[in-house]
């Protein structure tokens, strides 16, 4: 079964085809990133007019790569949520109309589920029910939370950022220490050499709430403090060219904070469901700091590590392909009905 | 090129909170349905395409040419008519035609009165108003200004034999306020249809004019300014 795959969610417009839920004939990603570097963010009005712009390419691109023509295409997946409303309405509409035109199924998509999905997406990748149950880390520029996984569909959350998530604490690091945009790898590179010991930035306790349990308490995040300590770190420590402390120790120990805050909830997580298998995804997974610090993790416990691909971490339209493609999703007449969900949860 | 003799037009406009689609063959309307979208009901244009083409007996195969009309207007309808239509054209690229909703909305106010020019002017949000001067020409209409953007309080200047709107709702009292002494003030609000949409696609393809660049007609850039360049590191070493 072949899935033609649309993710357009935020920033990167992205196309798929992917055979059987984990061969992946095909993935396009038009990355808009040069597009919101000089504004720091993603912008999303420059976002969906470039979705929209760029689309038809990409999913053509993707049909040619794979080799296949219109007629072997037997269904559409599209994320409709969570993401940039804007956005996921280009996606979701370029999507219903194709399965309209092809007569074909369509079937929506949770990006997060997507996700936590992607580590599967390889031809010699475990099967998901087999890996089940597993703790999944999803850490992301939007969304960064802790998921257990029984299986295809069976979600809960166990954990969840309070505010920031944790690749918008890198970007806002990165901004206030002069590094660019996107702050994830522009971090990852300035640490390079740099001591992470060097300042103990807090690692983002949160509070015991009204809102949240006490158990959730422990496995959820918080990073807005984090870069309020930079911000006025920066202001205590004024630095000269060629004076300690360096930018790559700064860069490492401001890493180092948001590293530590996700292994510890991690395991924490994993401690408290008992499993045996962890994951990592997400585009912050790719952190070479936080990969290092999972693989410890991981043999501490004595659980195994699941990572995605490189190129499936940041968002693509592969996992949204290769999840339709194992009979996950929304589908039939209630797809078709589907709107943008902006705020779309998972395992809720 | 395309031929309009006996070409079936599958059209559609979401410019305004009033989404429709129309099945046009050349000239005639086969068929239309219409309706009133909302943040709430954004999908409501995917669950009428099925019931207009059932009501028609037609299919999808046998369009021959898609017609979007490209606003100006609400830039969420816009951009999900275009993503439609581009999706319904793509796997086997049948052609798609992008004409502006607003001379669609002129040639058809221009066809049923005697007046020789018609100002469109809509709400453009951002305390702005747009407008687009268009002037009778044999077999419909043509552009005569460049889109302009305008202070609500600067539409005096703005000549012509009539004034219209699809936004009489939200501005009509300010045309009121401002309409010159020599210029008609269409006093109801004026929908872009998709069957007006069809119909100027449909008279601009026998012209041999080029479709619009396939994209909405956004009148304000994309919000954000540019940040001045980086500056440098907070810290070296």
């Amino acid at each position: 079964m072949n899935v033609l795959g649309i993710e357009t969610s935020c920033d990167e417009t992205a196309a798929a085809v992917v055979a059987d839920g984990r061969t992946v004939l095909a993935s396009v990603v038009f990355s808009q990133i040069p597009l919101h570097q000089p504004y720091g963010g993603v912008v999303p009005e420059i976002a969906s007019r470039n979705h929209l712009t760029h689309l038809p390419r990409v999913i053509e691109s993707a049909l040619d790569q794979a080799g296949l023509t219109w007629a072997q295409i037997d269904a559409v997946a599209v994320t409709y949520g969570p993401g940039l409303a804007s956005s996921l309405l280009v996606g979701l509409s370029t999507a219903k109309a194709l399965a309209m035109r092809l007569q074909v199924p369509l079937v929506g998509i949770n990006h997060l589920e997507a996700h936590v999905y992607s580590p599967m997406l390889s031809p010699d990748g475990p099967e998901f029910q087999a890996v089940c149950p597993l703790v999944a880390l999803m850490v992301s520029g939007g969304h960064t939370c802790l998921v257990r996984a029984d299986g295809p569909g069976r979600y809960r959350r166990l954990g969840w950022t309070l505010d920031d998530a944790a690749g918008e604490a890198f970007d806002k690091g990165a901004n206030l220490l002069g590094l660019g945009y996107p702050g994830g790898p522009a971090i990852d590179r300035a640490s390079e050499g740099g001591d992470p010991c060097y300042i103990r930035f807090p690692r983002g306790q949160t509070h015991k709430s009204a809102h949240v349990s006490p158990q959730a308490s422990d496995l959820c995040f918080s990073f807005s403090g984090l870069k309020t300590a930079l911000l006025y770190y920066l202001k205590a420590h004024p630095c000269l060219p060629g004076s300690p402390p360096s930018l790559a120790s700064i860069a490492a120990s401001y890493q180092e904070a948001i590293v530590d805050a996700l292994v510890e909830r991690l395991r924490l997580a994993v401690n408290h469901e008992q499993v045996k298998r962890m994951a990592a995804v997400g585009g912050v997974s790719l952190n070479r700091r936080l990969r290092e610090k999972l693989k410890q993790l991981a043999a501490s416990l004595k659980v195994e590590l699941l990572l995605s691909q490189p190129e499936y971490c940041v968002d693509n339209a592969a996992m949204v392909a290769g999840l339709a493609g194992i009979g996950q999703g929304i589908s039939g007449a209630a797809a078709l009905e589907l709107d943008a969900m902006p705020n779309l949860e998972i395992g809720r | 090129m395309l031929k309009t003799h006996d070409m079936l037009i599958l059209a559609m406009d979401q410019s305004t909170d009033c989404g429709s689609l129309a099945l046009l063959q050349d000239e005639h309307v086969l068929g239309e349905m219409s309706w009133t979208d909302s943040r709430c009901h954004r999908q409501q244009l995917f669950d009428r395409l099925p019931a207009l083409l059932e009501r028609t007996s037609l299919a999808l195969s046998q369009v021959d040419c898609f017609a979007v009309g490209l606003g100006p207007g609400s830039y969420t309808g816009l951009r999900m008519a275009v993503a439609t239509v581009m999706g319904l054209a793509l796997p086997d690229r049948r052609s798609v035609y992008g004409v502006s909703s607003a001379e669609a909305m002129a040639a058809a106010f221009l066809a049923e009165s005697v007046a020789v020019s018609a100002m469109v002017i809509g709400d453009a949000r951002r305390h702005q108003l747009w407008a687009r001067l268009f002037t009778r020409q044999e077999g419909g209409c043509a552009a005569a200004s460049p889109w302009m953007l305008r202070e609500p309080e600067a539409l005096a200047e703005l000549q012509a034999s009539a004034w219209i709107t699809p936004d009489w709702d939200r501005i009509g009292f300010l045309l009121k306020a401002q309409v010159p002494s020599a210029c008609r003030l269409i006093e109801e609000r004026r929908i872009p249809t998709a069957a007006l949409v069809g119909l100027a696609a449909c008279r601009r393809i026998r012209a041999a004019i080029p479709s619009e660049p396939l994209t909405p007609i956004y009148l304000h850039p994309a919000v954000a300014v540019p940040r001045p360049p980086a500056s440098a590191p907070a810290a070296a070493g």
